[in-house]
């Protein structure tokens, strides 16, 4: 018998012992494991809608409005008449 | 629908020929252990599709040689970012270290995984040409090139290492 198929020989024999009980537990808790569809769904609706309400409700100038932002912004300042440097501005 | 019962039951009959392929084809026990597990994961996802064309050990079959040879194409993919992580001490070496720990298994390291796979059907399996062809979803004539590829290389190896 030449070398290589003795060597052949030793791979059919090879007996490599593995720990079952390890790997079935892990196997069993991979193939019970159900993932929550509709509870993730219904999750990133609600993040979302959360999102978005918080944009349209806080950021709308910015980005809804890109025109004039500065000069909206200044003429709020100037409607709250309270600020004297904008005032010196305005009435100058 | 299948139920655990079933499930267990071809576990039961097949894991020693699930195992036995396994425990050649990769050289690491957790890679190994990784194996085995998913290859019973993808079983467990598709015997509920399992119509019946072929026998169940053949699709089983089919399912650990082409999960088996994923797995290794995977692991190949990524070496170099694993050499990256390596360089920058983000992983330890040893994690990396790729030899065998079954020495015998050593010269197969030097197959590529459809190599590799087709040699140990054809020489340690027993199975035909024919057979691997239909399992791995080759032409014949690749598994013939590659079946004789490998034999030469592999018989370079093992004189070049004497008595494994």
């Amino acid at each position: 018998m030449g070398k290589y198929e003795a060597y052949i020989e030793k791979i059919k024999k090879l007996d490599v012992k593995f720990n079952e009980h390890k790997i079935l537990a892990k196997i069993e808790a991979k193939t019970k494991a159900h993932r929550p569809v509709f509870q993730l769904a219904f999750a990133g609706v609600l993040l979302t809608a959360l999102i978005f309400s918080f944009v349209y409700f806080n950021m709308r100038p910015f980005v809804f409005d890109s025109q004039s932002t500065l000069s909206d912004y200044l003429f709020q300042q100037e409607e709250s008449g309270d600020n004297a440097v904008l005032s010196y501005v305005f009435t100058e | 629908m299948m139920t655990k019962q079933d499930f267990d039951q071809v576990y039961a009959e097949h894991k020693d020929n699930v195992w036995r392929i396994v425990s050649r084809y990769v050289f690491l026990t957790q890679d190994r252990e990784d194996l085995f597990q998913e290859i019973f994961i993808n079983i467990h996802k598709g015997l509920g599709h399992f119509k019946g064309k072929s026998a169940l050990s053949t699709w089983i079959y089919r399912i650990a040689v082409n999960t088996a040879i994923n797995h290794v194409k995977k692991q190949n993919r990524y070496k170099w970012f694993k050499n990256l992580l390596t360089n920058f001490r983000v992983i330890e070496a040893e994690e990396l270290k790729e030899e065998s720990d079954v020495s015998v298994l050593k010269p197969l390291a030097r197959l590529n995984p459809d190599q590799r796979m087709i040699l140990l059907l054809a020489e340690v399996e027993d199975k035909k040409l024919g057979e691997i062809a239909e399992l791995m979803k080759l032409p014949l004539g690749t598994v013939k090139s590659n079946l004789h590829r490998a034999r030469e290389i592999l018989k370079k190896e093992v004189n070049k290492h004497g008595e494994i």
